[in-house]
């Protein structure tokens, strides 16, 4: 009987251990479960500054949508709070990295987001300018026997001349580069500039490219037939032929896409670009030059598969 | 309550144009808008914007900036040279002849000239002074030459085509600058320009001279007189009152003087001592006020008014008809009992000056003036010519939507001439015109041009000139045209009211103290007088063409066929000595014409036109300028940073049935930056390649090449 006994001993302990581990497999499954589940609802902890609050409120329901899209959960804090700030504008982009947080800048002058990045910030941004060489891709699309293309341009923006030439170079194109302190100075020397250039491409720069210039740059050229592009999609709307632009849709894709990769890899792409772009074309203008009339959109998904 | 209702009207107008203006832009959801940049004005308005040269209904020439400085042209009738199809020659000595299509030699009277808008078609003579053009060639911005009538948009004497100056905007001109040019054949010429900038506007004033000696290879053994001086002023000024309202002016004036060669008929009976000189002073001014209702609408209202004061003098020695010499009996030439006798012989100069030895009176008149112991009929012989112009005109351009555009306007315009010598005094014409063009776009790649100018004037009463258009645009910048038109020449104040008296100034003293005694009369005139019929009717062209327009890449080409039927041409001689004005005459071309443009690398242009003409007339002088081909070829090289090359070489086959003209030109510039502003020298050489007069034989030139330096600071 003992033999019996204990082969029943041993079948029960047998059927013990196994129970014990199924149950321990159970707990470490369930636990592995728990946590991620609980982790997949923990989210990331967002918050947005700057601009006004419609804006502000319309960029975050368009991001909160799209990140959901990709399998996101945005959890919106205050700024003291947040894993990513994400700051609209140079004011709350300069506000946010006193914070402490790490920041993702939109719709950053390039020189702040540079300036801020180069002094060691856990931050990065997006531009609010146009890609220049993107500008002038665009400028090929459209004007395939410009050749001369004239550049102007204040010392503040002089560096889109470095990005420019290095691209001009490799495309048989002549970059004439010129440099103008104010506007006055290009009031007197735009008309000889553009003798020598087949087109004009306006860069972002308040100081050149304004509101009180666009009279001076937009008829001035048009007396000599020279077509502009840039810089925005407003001095588009103003008679220049078309300008590759980032539109708050395309800012909310470039954003959402940087937040999943801060999440999977908890650091930000350096400051650039964005890579989402829309185009706006004058279609009045446009004609006037004989541009063959292309979509917009068929312009843009041009620029971006060029990258 | 009136005001206050207005003014809510006036903002909800606002609050809708703005909606327009920015409506596209926002209508998406997520617009980042930088901190100013929706303020940015609508400044390219589709109102404002021309038409694209592929949808142009006509043949359009553009010279721009560059390729007026790769002329290298001193004069601005030498840039015409680069287009297809153009006389651009000094046939008449150093007065220019530029004529699309040209036919007679001095003939400017069937092409329209404008300088910004304002025609410097010469009003009582039918003539265009390209001498006196107060424009400097560093100012035009751009030339459009429109190849064929288009009297539908501009109106009478469009007739071969317009001319369509377009100076540079004070705005656009780099700054004030002063320059000096010197070479052979007398060149010497000098520019002075000042530009000032305010924020709502600029001003532009040029200073220029030019003078030259012309043809200065002698002439059967006679020096060819056709030196000229020329000085001009020249102002523009451009003031934007408000975003939507542009006030511009324009003023200015010549003065020119040109040596001439005598008149053919004079030598026949007088010794010239004292050869003919030209003075003219010419001055304008010009206001228009340019105002944009909507992106879609816009008004233009310009008002004009010029003057010009010409005088051409000869002294001169009547021969005595009995003996062909100088003395007191060339005063009969001038005598009343010749002039009757004249008018006794139908006014045959001949057969008066054959009945002469037998007519008692003249024969008692010769007697006297033998007798008085006087010396020889010396006298003055004096041109006079004022011509003025009036003109309104209001213009009206409106887009109703992307496939329908209509210009529509008036104008008003009074012609005053004044003359001694060729019209006894003075006439005047008005003329009122209603005029109004249609782009229709039917169809995607059809374009349709419906357009008229309906004039009606004291000399030619009501006139209608139409055009029906249609092109076919294979692609952006690709179009294939259909053109027909019509178009007139106005019968000038000279041609409808002619009556000439070539007057005695100066004579001497014996004559002056007697002049009823010894001439028969007070104020002696030449025996030879003409008068109008005042039956002429204007000259009538039709066109009818094939052109093609297009675009690839850095490669640009033109084509023309065309026939041109130009009926009812006044041809024959109407000067003081022969006036044989009838509607007789006739001129048929057939040919065709291209004009291409090649930049194959951003620092080389090429360029090239070439005309193949063939013309039917039914007398001699409609022939003179109808060169058989015409060509040019020009090369622009930048090819060093501040350095420019260019060559151009012309030819025309053959004026007047026999004469090449080919001329070949070079030029090298070279820019030099200084600290504050810039050094620009050129060097220019002109070369005669044939070796052949220009169109006349007696226009020749000593030495076949000529050059000129210049050095101009612009600062």
């Amino acid at each position: 009987m003992q033999p019996i006994h204990s082969a029943r001993h041993g079948m029960w302990l047998t059927a013990t251990i196994a129970g014990v581990r199924a149950a321990m497999l159970g707990v470490v499954l369930w636990t592995a479960l728990w946590v991620g589940v609980a982790q997949a609802d923990k989210g990331i902890g967002l918050a947005l500054s700057g601009a006004g609050d419609t804006f502000q409120a319309r960029f975050g329901d368009a991001l909160s949508a799209r990140l959901e899209e990709k399998g996101e959960r945005p959890l919106w804090r205050t700024p003291e709070r947040s894993e990513l700030l994400i700051a609209l504008g140079d004011d709350a982009f300069r506000r946010a990295l006193s914070l402490q947080r790490p920041v993702l800048g939109v719709f950053v002058s390039r020189q702040v987001a540079l300036d801020a990045y180069a002094s060691g910030c856990a931050c990065s941004a997006f531009f609010q300018e146009a890609d220049p060489v993107r500008q002038l891709r665009l400028a090929r699309i459209l004007f395939p026997a410009a050749r001369r293309i004239a550049l102007v341009t204040s010392p503040h923006s002089a560096w889109n001349a470095g990005l420019l030439l290095a691209h001009a170079e490799s495309q048989d194109l002549v970059i004439e580069h010129h440099t103008a302190a104010n506007a006055a100075e290009l009031a007197r020397s735009l008309p000889r500039w553009l003798a020598q250039a087949d087109l004009l491409l306006a860069v972002h720069d308040p100081e050149l490219y304004s509101p009180d210039t666009a009279r001076l740059v937009l008829l001035t050229s048009y007396r000599q037939s020279k077509p502009v592009i840039g810089p925005d999609e407003f001095f588009v709307q103003a008679g220049s032929v078309a300008s590759s632009y980032t539109s708050g849709a395309d800012m909310v894709d470039q954003v959402a896409a940087a937040v999943v990769r801060f999440r999977q890899r908890g650091r930000l792409p350096p400051p650039d670009f964005s890579d989402h772009v829309s185009v706006r074309l004058n279609e009045h203008v446009a004609r006037t030059y004989e541009v063959p009339l292309q979509a917009p959109e068929s312009l843009a998904r041009q620029l971006e598969t060029q990258q | 309550m009136a005001t206050g209702g207005l003014m809510r009207f006036r903002g909800i107008l606002a609050l809708l144009v703005l909606i327009a203006l920015t409506g596209n832009l926002h209508a998406t959801d997520l617009v980042w808008v930088p901190e100013g940049a929706s303020d940015i004005p609508v400044v390219l308005t589709p109102a404002r914007l021309r038409q694209p040269q592929s949808e142009v209904p006509a043949s359009v020439t553009v010279i721009d900036r560059e390729l007026i400085e790769a002329s290298g042209a001193r004069e601005l009738y030498e840039v015409m040279r680069l287009v297809p199809g153009m006389s651009a020659v000094k046939a008449d000595g150093n007065v220019p002849t530029v004529a699309y299509h040209g036919t007679q030699a001095r003939d400017s009277r069937r092409m329209l000239v404008l300088v910004d808008g304002r025609s410097v078609y010469q009003p009582a003579f039918s003539r265009v002074l390209w001498n006196d053009i107060p424009v400097a060639v560093s100012d035009v911005e751009r030339i459009e030459v429109t190849r064929g009538p288009n009297a539908a948009s501009y109106g009478a004497n469009a007739v071969t085509g317009i001319i369509n100056i377009i100076t540079r905007h004070p705005q656009d001109t780099p700054g004030s600058s002063v320059m000096v040019r010197g070479g052979n054949n007398g060149v010497s010429d000098a520019r002075l320009t000042d530009v000032r900038r305010w924020e709502q506007g600029a001003l532009r004033t040029t200073v220029a001279r030019r003078a030259d000696d012309g043809y200065d290879k002698p002439f059967r053994g006679r020096e060819i007189r056709d030196a000229k001086l020329v000085e001009t002023l020249d102002m523009r000024l451009s003031h934007d009152l408000t975003e939507r309202d542009t006030l511009e002016v324009f003023a200015g004036g010549a003065l020119s003087e040109v040596e001439r060669l005598e008149e053919g008929a004079l030598l026949d009976f007088s010794t010239v001592y004292g050869p003919p000189d030209e003075e003219a002073r010419s001055g304008f001014g010009q206001v228009r006020w340019q105002r944009q209702w909507s992106p879609d609408h816009a008004l233009k209202v310009q008002f004009y008014a010029q003057h010009l004061d010409g005088t051409q003098r000869a002294e001169l020695c009547a021969h005595d008809p009995l003996t062909g010499e100088m003395g007191p009996g060339g005063g009969l030439l001038y005598s009343r009992e010749l002039r009757e006798l004249y008018e006794a012989n139908n006014r045959d100069v001949d057969a008066t000056l054959a009945a002469a030895g037998s007519d008692p009176a003249v024969v008692q008149r010769y007697m006297t003036l033998i007798n008085s112991g006087a010396g020889p009929f010396c006298h003055r012989l004096k041109q006079d010519v004022q011509e003025q112009r009036l003109d309104f005109e209001i213009e009206d351009t409106l887009r109703l939507n992307d496939r329908v555009r209509l210009v529509t306007g008036a104008n008003v315009r009074h012609d005053r001439g004044k003359s001694v010598a060729l019209l006894n005094g003075s006439a005047h014409n008005n003329s009122y015109a209603l005029f109004g063009n249609l782009e229709l776009i039917p169809l995607r790649a059809l374009h349709v041009n419906l357009g008229g100018f309906w004039q009606w004037d004291q000399i030619n009463s009501a006139r209608f000139s139409p055009r029906a258009a249609a092109i076919w645009r294979l692609a952006p910048g690709h179009g294939v045209r259909l053109v027909y038109s019509e178009a007139v020449r106005n019968i000038d104040l000279y041609e409808e009211k002619a009556d000439t008296r070539l007057r005695a100034y100066n004579m001497p003293a014996t004559f002056r103290a007697d002049t009823l005694g010894l001439l028969g009369w007070d104020n002696p005139e030449l025996f030879v007088t003409q008068t109008a019929g005042g039956d002429l009717k204007p000259e009538r062209v039709r066109s009818r063409e094939i052109g093609y327009f297009g675009r690839f890449m850095q490669f640009e080409v033109d084509l023309r066929v065309y026939e041109e039927s130009l009926r009812d041409l006044i041809s024959e001689p109407t000067n003081p000595f022969r006036f044989d004005a009838t509607n007789d005459n006739q001129v048929s071309h057939r040919g065709w014409e291209a004009q291409a443009s090649w930049r194959p690398h951003p620092q080389h242009l090429l360029r090239g036109t070439y005309a193949r003409r063939h013309t039917e007339a039914d007398i001699d002088p409609e022939r003179r300028l109808a060169a058989r081909h015409i060509s040019s070829m020009l090369w622009r090289y930048d090819f060093r940073e501040g350095w420019m090359f260019s060559s151009a070489y012309y030819l025309a086959r053959k004026y007047s049935n026999n004469r090449f003209y080919e001329q070949a030109t070079a030029q090298l510039t070279r820019n030099v930056p200084l600290a504050r502003g810039e050094l620009a020298l050129s060097a220019q050489l002109e070369h005669n390649v044939s070796g052949d007069a220009v169109v006349f034989r007696r226009n020749d030139y000593l030495d076949r090449s000529r050059y000129w330096l210049s050095a101009a600071l612009n600062f």
